[in-house]
């Protein structure tokens, strides 16, 4: 009897010593899960970056209406995800990708695309009932129904929960927030959201100047955004792909156009200088310096 | 000769002794009193109240969250409870046709019943009638709680597209059962039947659609037999609207509708005939 005693109390004893000599481990280690408050992390840990990419590529379906190539589906070799630059001018181009359907390939084919979506439409465009079918050529554009693309909310702030090191999200989250839901202040909330979880980030802070220099009539901020965004790609520039690229050359030209607007021309043909370096299209860069080298000398 | 066997007639085929028209109303009598059954023991059951509060519970809490402010987004609410109403029907369907059978054998009513003047065909469209039926009394309890959602969501109630959709799903969900009594008499236990049911309609459910493109994709002689099988399943996935549903793309016409359910018809008449024809050949005890 005495011996199971001394055993159960070694046995506690030593329960007390580990515990106490690893919470504090436990606490301070990097993998704890429990320090965090979102619940997606507690419960899915880093696995939840996998589910990241289906909330995105789900909102660009809802911007589709529905209407996306399954894996079985030949996608175009220039597909992409378009949910942040589709406008209604590049409608009728976008259209040619949607090609993947192809012809129906016996009846039953035929007959089952009454059941799902085939044609092309964006959120925002009205539509005339089901029709299946390829699109009619005619391209007549429908009223805009206003305000359906807060459609996507839901699976961006999903994809921006599940994986918060995709600045992609909040850019594009926060352009239809602020362009067609007229929502300027969740959007600049969101982007900060997203400032906090990618420190720095050009493209973040780009958006932020936007919203700054389009909605608050602050350009004084905005150019203190931009400048800051120029800054940080140029110390990324190690990394940098073709988008993000195309990034710094709108950083650059809101910056020249920016300062052109507040009568800083110098500035503006400094920035104008370096966009020349980087544009594929530098003739209607030089077109621009010039028409702001005439402006300096004019004043 | 087996006096259980030979208690089978086909459900209108007429006695000599008896007038054709009272005959087969004798019949639809008779099935529809075994289908009355079925629906008595649906609602007894706790199965459809514990899915009915999940979907519900599950679809509130998505609709309580707050999403940038915007409180008109309907169409993630909508995908999920339809998809929970797809799931929920599906359980539903599978899980009561495939115990019927069974279930009489082994509590040893199925003696008693074909004792009356009832015939095994009876019996079997009686379980299939009072499987749909019930299925279908669930789904009209469903497709009303999506439509209060998101009516009251998106202020809108396109009353046409949803009685396709329900209408499909019903008629789809009869393909089901009549598939799952049909292994019930196949499988050994309803458990097997409900499995092996499930996997085949997901199965078609998810590749029904795009087996033909995998077809095209094989060598022969796999390109013939993939493609014939293609053509042979029953297309569940046709009743899936709910892309439709969900991105308001209105309502199919009419003659299409009219033309899938009757698909659907064909199938489940086909998957009927079969288990008529293995029940009649079963032996009971």
């Amino acid at each position: 009897m005495r011996v199971w005693g001394l055993t159960f109390g070694l046995g506690l004893v030593t329960a007390f010593g580990l515990a106490a000599r690893l919470e504090p481990w436990f606490q301070s280690w990097i993998g704890n899960r429990a320090r965090s408050a979102n619940l997606l992390e507690v419960a899915l840990g880093d696995g939840r970056k996998l589910f990241a990419r289906h909330a995105y590529v789900k909102a660009d379906i809802y911007f589709h209406s529905g209407v996306y190539p399954s894996i079985y589906d030949l996608r175009p070799a220039q597909a992409h995800m378009h949910t942040a630059t589709a406008t209604t001018a590049g409608h009728e181009a976008e259209a040619e990708e949607h090609s993947w359907l192809g012809p129906p390939r016996d009846w039953l084919d035929r007959f089952s695309r009454h059941f799902y979506p085939t044609r092309h439409r964006h959120l925002g465009e009205s539509h005339h009932g089901h029709e299946p079918g390829p699109r009619p050529q005619t391209g007549s554009q429908d009223r805009s129904v206003a305000g359906e693309e807060r459609e996507l909310l839901p699976w961006l702030r999903l994809s921006a929960s599940l994986d918060p090191q995709q600045p992609q999200t909040y850019v594009v989250a926060a352009f239809w927030l602020r362009t067609r839901l007229h929502r300027v202040n969740e959007a600049e909330q969101f982007l900060r959201e997203g400032l906090r979880a990618n420190p720095g980030h050009p493209e973040i802070l780009f958006e932020l100047g936007r919203i700054a220099a389009e909605h608050r009539n602050d350009p004084d901020r905005a150019r203190n955004l931009w400048e800051l965004a120029a800054r940080n790609w140029q110390q990324r520039q190690g990394a940098a792909t073709d988008s993000d690229t195309l990034v710094y050359a709108q950083i650059l030209a809101h910056l020249a156009k920016l300062e052109e607007d507040q009568k800083r021309y110098e500035r503006a043909l400094e920035h104008l200088q370096a966009l020349k370096q980087i544009s594929p299209n530098k003739p209607a860069i030089e077109r621009w310096i010039h028409t702001v080298t005439q402006q300096l000398h004019n004043r | 000769m087996n006096p259980a066997i030979s208690s089978l007639v086909w459900p209108w085929r007429r006695r000599p002794e008896q007038p054709a028209g009272l005959h087969l109303l004798t019949a639809l009598n008779n099935i529809h009193a075994v289908g009355g059954v079925v629906i008595r023991e649906l609602y007894r059951r706790k199965d459809f109240y514990v899915l009915f509060v999940l979907t519900a519970l599950i679809t509130l809490v998505m609709g309580s969250v707050n999403f940038f402010n915007e409180d008109r987004i309907v169409r993630y609410l909508k995908e999920l409870c339809l998809f929970l109403i797809w799931v929920s029907g599906l359980v539903i369907a599978v899980t009561t046709a495939a115990r019927q059978i069974p279930a009489e054998r082994e509590h040893r009513t199925l003696f008693p019943l074909l004792a009356k003047p009832v015939t095994r065909a009876q019996v079997l469209l009686g379980k299939f009638w009072g499987c749909w039926l019930a299925t279908g009394l669930a789904l009209v309890v469903f497709y009303v709680f999506f439509g209060v959602v998101s009516g009251l969501r998106e202020r809108q109630l396109p009353l046409d597209s949803y009685w396709q959709a329900l209408t499909l799903h019903w008629f789809m969900l009869g393909v089901v059962c009549a598939l799952a009594l049909l292994g019930s008499l196949v499988f050994a236990a309803p458990s097997s039947t409900n499995t092996i049911t499930l996997v085949v309609v997901t199965g078609i459910l998810l590749l029904g659609r795009h087996l033909n493109k995998v077809a095209l994709s094989l060598p022969e002689p796999w390109q013939t037999v993939v493609y014939g099988l293609y053509f042979v399943i029953p297309h569940l996935e046709l009743f899936d609207v709910r892309d439709l549903v969900v991105h308001n793309w209105g309502a199919i016409p009419w003659g299409i509708w009219l033309a899938a359910l009757g698909y659907a018809t064909v199938y489940a008449a086909l998957l009927l005939g079969a288990a008529c024809w293995l029940f009649r050949r079963k032996t009971l005890n």
